[in-house]
């Protein structure tokens, strides 16, 4: 009686329940997720706390170093500009997680649905999509960036999606070859036995069974997709002044670094801090939710 | 084996065809040309420009016209640069994109394979921990970061070092430039060679080496080591690539004088013949690249050449 409940609630405990109790016992994981999740509220709810903008100049102390006193809560100093860098590093990092969360959503609703067809399909078709594939990886990356520059320079929206069709590749790659073996399996055949479409068959019945590998691999082009965003803002492409990225501020601190090396280490560390916790969190999934890792 | 790199090279071609087609149009629809300066040029001097590079003519001649160049082996004029061809210049430039390629590549692969064997060995060690504290801290420290704070904090106070220039090309000059070049991929073949060697030592294979009673070395370097570097070999073809265009950062970051210096300054100045001729001689690079990697990963997989 007790127990056929115990495992009856074994088996209500759904896989994800499970993946998500094993990814508890990582602690690094746990920590950098914490760590993240601290970081991101700040960069949303501290900067309408603060008495300054993150454009307000400050004639008098152009770069001046981090002060806190009555007179103003400056912790990180002040950038070439006279501006706060407390505030515009908040800023800083707000803009580059945005960045990175569309650009990883676009990255994923098309990867996903071009390996799904690719790989439901198969054969004529499979072959076409995966050249075109190929075709983009021979491409010179820093051609699409330059490219980028050149077309999308000024809107800050065009540059999200631009840097996410960018980085759907690979993710096509993974979906098509795990869709490839998804549709030899029973329930499939049986999906299409009942008559269901093509279409019907890939989104509601395959890409649901992708979900493991398709978190994983998101969870590792988020960091690329800030590194690739803060290396476009340090060429001078990214996003416009007076608004600013991790990148744009890590360009300015390093021309500065030998006599006001605040200005790049704040802005600097917080870039370290925020794409090391991208790994480990990353890592972390990887090893709740691979079966083959479930050693 | 030779019929393998025939089709490999075959399956090439048209991806090569596509590619120099999409980089052509993609720059030419581009906005923006060479010669819109701040002060306009006058219109009689611009034409003369346009008529010498012939973009007065129809996109689809220029395209035939560019074709046929290339496929003599002429990568066509800058638009800037008068006295010299695009061909010169990478010319002039190769030979030190090569050499600090080549040492990264090396650096990079030897660092990473021997930190990874390294961490798959000891897992929960003291000294794996921090191991791979450095070695997540070169996966996540993009190069124009790295490149000033190595410069500032460690080139600058050295009386060996140097930190900007080729000079005489000697160790001196190059250390800084390769570390910087070479840490994002040492760690990123670092991890791929934990992963793939635990999973190895896994398998069921290594358990029967193991319960014959062969030593725990011989178990590594005899059976493991070699399936287990398998996903390095295949990752060595995108990282040369990426290890190329990465010398972009680190040439202008350092002023050596390479092709990637000359495309950055080409693309500042929307010299389109230069970026254009230096993108398609990069992918050629880079697919030839990939070609030998593939070829080398048949020689070490045999499952792979009889598919």
């Amino acid at each position: 009686m007790w127990g056929a409940r115990a495992m009856k609630e074994d088996a209500a405990r759904g896989p994800w329940r499970r993946a998500a109790a094993r990814f508890m016992q990582s602690r690094a994981a746990v920590a950098a997720a914490a760590l993240l999740l601290f970081l991101a509220l700040a960069a949303v709810c501290v900067p309408p706390l603060l008495p300054h903008t993150y454009d307000d100049i400050f004639w008098e102390h152009i770069k001046g170093a981090p002060a806190v006193s009555a007179d103003g809560f400056h912790p990180f100093g002040f950038d070439v500009n006279g501006r706060d860098l407390f505030a515009r590093t908040l800023l800083g990092l707000r803009v580059s997680l945005q960045i990175a969360l569309l650009a990883t959503a676009v990255a994923v609703a098309v990867g996903v649905a071009y390996g799904a067809i690719a790989g439901y399909f198969g054969g004529r078709l499979d072959e076409a999509m995966m050249r075109f594939v190929d075709i983009l990886y021979a491409l010179p990356y820093i051609l699409f960036v330059i490219l980028l520059m050149v077309i999308f320079g000024r809107h800050e929206i065009l540059l999200y999606l631009g840097i996410g069709l960018l980085e759907w590749v690979t993710m096509a790659r993974i979906v098509r070859g795990q869709t490839l073996s998804l549709r030899e399996r029973e329930f499939v055949e049986a999906a299409r036995v009942a008559g269901l479409s093509p279409a019907a068959i890939i989104f509601r019945h395959i890409t649901p069974n992708l979900a493991g590998p398709v978190v994983i691999y998101a969870a590792l082009t988020i960091p690329e997709i800030i590194l690739t965003e803060s290396f476009l803002s340090y060429l001078g492409f990214g996003v416009q002044e007076p608004r600013t990225s991790l990148g744009t501020l890590i360009s300015e601190g390093t021309d500065n670094l030998s006599v006001y090396p605040w200005i790049l280490a704040f802005p600097g560390g917080v870039l370290f801090c925020v794409l090391l916790c991208m790994i480990l969190i990353g890592d972390g999934l990887r090893d709740a939710l691979d079966p083959r890792r479930r050693a | 084996m030779l019929r393998y790199a025939l089709r490999r090279l075959l399956t090439a071609l048209p991806v090569v065809a596509v590619a120099v087609t999409a980089c052509f149009f993609m720059l030419r629809l581009a906005p923006g040309g060479p010669f819109d300066q701040e002060r306009p040029l006058p219109p009689q001097i611009k034409e003369n420009l346009h008529r010498h590079y012939h973009l007065d003519r129809p996109l689809s001649e220029q395209y035939f016209l560019y074709i046929g160049k290339l496929a003599r082996g002429d990568l066509g004029p800058s638009f800037t640069d008068f006295t010299y061809t695009v061909n010169e210049k990478i010319a002039k430039g190769l030979p030190y994109t090569l050499e600090l390629g080549l040492w990264a590549l090396i650096i990079a692969t030897l660092a990473g394979m021997l930190s990874g064997t390294y961490s798959a060995l000891r897992p929960g060690a003291i000294s794996e921990v921090a191991l791979s504290f450095v070695i997540l801290s070169g996966l996540v420290l993009p190069n124009f970061l790295l490149g000033p704070l190595l410069q500032e904090y460690l080139g600058k106070p050295s009386p060996y070092l140097k930190i900007g220039g080729w000079g005489d090309g000697s160790w001196r000059y190059l250390l800084l430039p390769v570390m910087v070049l070479s840490a994002s991929h040492a760690a990123r073949v670092s991890r791929l060679m934990r992963g793939s060697l635990l999973d190895v030592l896994g398998a069921n294979f290594v358990r029967v080496a193991r319960s014959k009673g062969i030593g725990e070395a011989a178990v590594v370097f005899r059976h493991a080591l070699r399936p287990a570097l398998l996903p390095v070999v295949s990752y060595l073809g995108p990282a040369a690539g990426f290890l190329l265009t990465g010398s972009i950062v680190v040439e202008n970051l350092f002023g050596l004088p390479g092709v990637g210096k000359f495309f950055i300054d080409a693309a500042l100045n929307r010299d389109y013949g230069m970026v254009l001729g230096t993108v398609v001689f990069y992918m050629f690079l880079i697919l030839a690249l990939n070609l030998i990697v593939d070829l080398l990963y048949a020689l070490l997989d045999p499952r792979v050449r009889h598919r």
